[in-house]
C-alpha cells in the first residue's frame, strides 16, 4: 500500500508540473495547447540521450526544460504570433499547436529510430528506473519529482510576484490590451510562458522514464491526463493545476490498485480510462475547476 | 505636440475614419465630440496604433509614429486611458503605477518621484496602494486608470470618456483634475467625452466627428453658437 501510495506521489507530482504549463498558457494565450505532449516526449528523450551517454541523468531536468523551452518558443514566434496577428480563432490556433505536435512527433520518431539504428540503443522502451538513486530505501525520483515540483511552483510564484516581467505576465493574462496600451510589449511576455510552461512540460518529460516505460508515444498518451489535472485544477487557476495533478495521480493509482485486488489484474488494462473519466466529469460538474468550488455557508 | 494629418483608418476591412487632420498643441485639451459611432474611440484607437492606418501620418513632436508597435508610442511619450477595462483588476494599486512606469522606461528614481506625484494629486490612491485594485469604487478606479497615464510622464494624454458611469461629484473632481494637469504638467491631451458641457467646460479647443468625418473644428464658445450642430450631433437643447 505504502509502495503504491509512493508510486501515485510520483506520478501526481510529474503531472501536475505537465499541468502547470497548460494552465499558464490557458491563461496568457487562451490556448489548449495540444504541442505540450511533444514537449514532455522531448523531455524524455534528453533524459535517455544523458543516459544514453553515461551523463547523469537527473541533467536531463536542465536539457529538457532548455530543449521543451526552446521547442514552445518556436512554436509561438513561428506559428502562433503570425497567426494571433492575424486575430486567427482560439480553434485555429489549437488546431496549430495540435499540427506542430504532429510535426515534433515525426522528428521524434526519427531520433528514436537514430538512436536505435547507431547505438542500439532501446528507444522506443525506455525505462530508466535501474540507473537512479535511492534514499531509505525509496527510489530517487519520488523524491526529486516533489522537491522539482516544490521548487517550480516557488519560483514560478516569485517570478510572478516578485518580479517586473513576471508582474507584466499577470497583467497580460488579466487584460492583454490594456497591457499593450501600458507600454508592455505583450508578444514577448506570451513568449516568456511559452518559455516556460514548455520548458516546465520538459522538465516532467525528463523525470517521466525513472518511473514508467517511456516512448516516442509517451507524451500522447498522457495529453488527456494533463488537461484533465489542469481542468480539474481550473484553467484559471496557476497554483490549481497541481491539485488536479495530485488528485488525477493519486486516483489513477489508488484506484486501479485497489480495484486490481478484488476485481482481478485485468483492470490495470483499462487505468488509461481514468483520466478521460475525470475530464468528462470534471467539465460537466466544475468546469472551472474543483478549486471555485466554495463550500455553502463557510 | 501631435500631429494628424489626412489619416484613414479602420479596422481590416472596415473603413471607419475618413481624411482626418488635428493638432494638439502642448498644455492644450482637444475635445472630441461626436454621437455615436462616429469613430472617435477609432481615432485614440489610430493615434495610438490599434487600429489600422490605411494612408496618412500622425506625429508626435515632428516624428513620424504612424507605423510604430503601440510599446514603442508608449516610450516616444503617449498614453492612452481607455474608457473600460482600464486597470489590473488583480494587482494593488501601486503594482498598477509601478509596472506602467517600469514599461515607459522610468529609472527607479523616477518612478519613486512620479509616483509621489500622482499620490499628490490623488491623496486616495496612497491610502489605497496596497488594495486590490478590483476592490476600488468607480470613482477611485477612474482615478487610477488616469494616474496609470499620467504615471510615465507623457507628453500627449488620450482620454477616452474618462467620466463614463461615473456619479456626478466624481465627475466634477476628474474634470478639475484634467484641466489641472494640462496645466501643471504642459501635456496635450485628446478628450473623448459623451457629457458635451463638461467636455467644452475644460476644453481649449473642440471637434466635432460624424461618421468618420470632422464636421466642425473650433472653440467651445463658437460651438455654442452653433445650434444645428450642438442638437443634431450632440444631443444638446433637445429638451428646449
Amino acid at each position: 500500500m505504502i509502495e503504491t501510495l509512493v508510486g501515485g506521489i510520483t506520478l501526481s507530482s510529474i503531472l501536475s508540473l505537465m499541468a502547470i504549463g497548460i494552465t499558464l498558457l490557458y491563461r496568457t494565450t487562451k490556448v489548449p495547447n495540444f504541442a505540450h505532449a511533444s514537449f514532455v516526449t522531448t523531455g524524455i528523450f534528453a533524459a535517455f540521450t544523458l543516459h544514453l551517454f553515461n551523463q547523469p541523468i537527473y541533467l536531463g531536468l536542465l536539457l529538457g526544460f532548455l530543449l521543451s523551452g526552446l521547442e514552445a518558443l518556436l512554436l509561438f514566434y513561428l506559428v502562433l504570433e503570425p497567426l494571433r496577428r492575424r486575430k486567427s480563432s482560439i480553434f485555429i490556433l489549437m488546431m496549430a499547436t495540435l499540427t506542430y505536435d504532429i510535426f515534433l512527433f515525426g522528428l521524434i520518431n526519427i531520433y528514436a529510430d537514430y538512436l536505435q539504428y547507431t547505438y542500439k540503443a532501446t528507444a522506443r522502451n525506455i525505462y530508466l528506473a535501474g540507473a537512479d538513486f535511492k534514499v531509505l530505501g525509496v527510489q530517487g525520483i519520488t523524491v526529486v519529482s516533489v522537491i522539482t515540483l516544490v521548487a517550480c511552483l516557488f519560483a514560478l510564484h516569485i517570478f510572478l510576484n516578485k518580479t517586473v516581467f513576471g508582474t507584466a505576465l499577470r497583467a497580460v493574462m488579466e487584460n492583454d490590451s490594456l497591457a499593450l496600451a501600458s507600454g508592455i510589449n505583450v508578444s514577448a511576455m506570451l513568449a516568456i510562458s511559452w518559455f516556460i510552461a514548455g520548458g516546465l512540460a520538459g522538465v516532467a518529460g525528463a523525470l517521466l522514464p525513472l518511473h514508467i516505460m517511456c516512448s516516442p508515444s509517451t507524451g500522447m498518451i498522457l495529453i488527456a491526463a494533463m488537461f484533465a489535472a489542469s481542468i480539474l485544477g481550473g484553467l484559471e487557476q496557476l497554483y490549481g493545476a497541481p491539485v488536479g495533478g495530485f488528485i488525477l495521480g493519486l486516483a489513477e493509482t489508488l484506484l486501479v490498485t485497489g480495484l486490481s485486488s478484488v476485481l482481478g489484474p485485468w483492470v490495470m488494462t483499462y487505468s488509461g480510462m481514468i483520466p478521460y473519466i475525470a475530464l468528462i466529469l470534471g467539465l460537466i460538474f466544475c468546469p472551472r475547476g474543483l478549486i471555485s468550488i466554495r463550500v455553502r455557508g463557510a | 505636440m501631435l500631429v494628424v494629418k489626412n489619416l484613414n483608418s479602420g479596422y481590416g476591412k472596415f473603413h471607419i475614419l475618413y481624411d482626418i487632420s488635428l493638432e494638439c498643441r502642448n498644455g492644450e485639451i482637444l475635445a472630441i465630440l461626436g454621437p455615436n459611432g462616429a469613430g472617435k474611440t477609432t481615432l485614440l484607437n489610430s493615434v495610438y496604433g490599434l487600429a489600422d492606418v490605411y494612408s496618412g501620418v500622425i506625429e508626435l513632436g515632428g516624428e513620424d509614429i504612424t507605423r510604430l508597435p503601440p510599446h514603442k508610442r508608449v516610450k516616444k511619450g503617449i498614453s492612452y486611458v481607455f474608457q473600460m477595462f482600464n486597470v489590473f483588476p488583480n494587482l494593488t494599486v501601486a503594482e498598477n503605477l509601478r509596472l506602467v512606469a517600469r514599461f515607459a522606461g522610468l529609472n527607479r528614481g523616477e518612478i519613486e518621484s512620479s509616483l509621489n506625484e500622482i499620490y499628490e494629486l490623488f491623496p486616495i490612491l496612497k491610502e489605497r496602494q496596497r488594495q486590490v485594485a478590483g476592490t476600488l469604487s468607480g470613482g477611485e478606479r477612474q482615478m487610477l486608470a488616469l494616474s496609470l497615464g499620467l504615471v510615465r510622464k507623457p507628453r500627449v494624454l488620450l482620454l477616452d470618456e474618462p467620466t463614463a458611469g461615473l456619479a456626478v461629484k466624481y465627475v466634477d473632481t476628474l474634470m478639475e483634475k484634467i484641466n489641472l494637469l494640462r496645466k501643471i504638467m504642459n501635456i496635450s491631451i485628446v478628450l473623448v467625452e459623451q457629457n458635451v458641457h463638461k467636455a467644452l467646460e475644460v476644453a481649449d479647443r473642440v471637434m466635432v466627428l460624424v461618421s468618420g468625418r470632422i464636421i466642425y473644428e473650433g472653440t467651445p464658445s463658437d460651438l455654442y453658437t452653433k445650434h444645428d450642430i450642438l442638437r443634431l450631433y450632440l444631443g444638446v437643447g433637445e429638451a428646449a
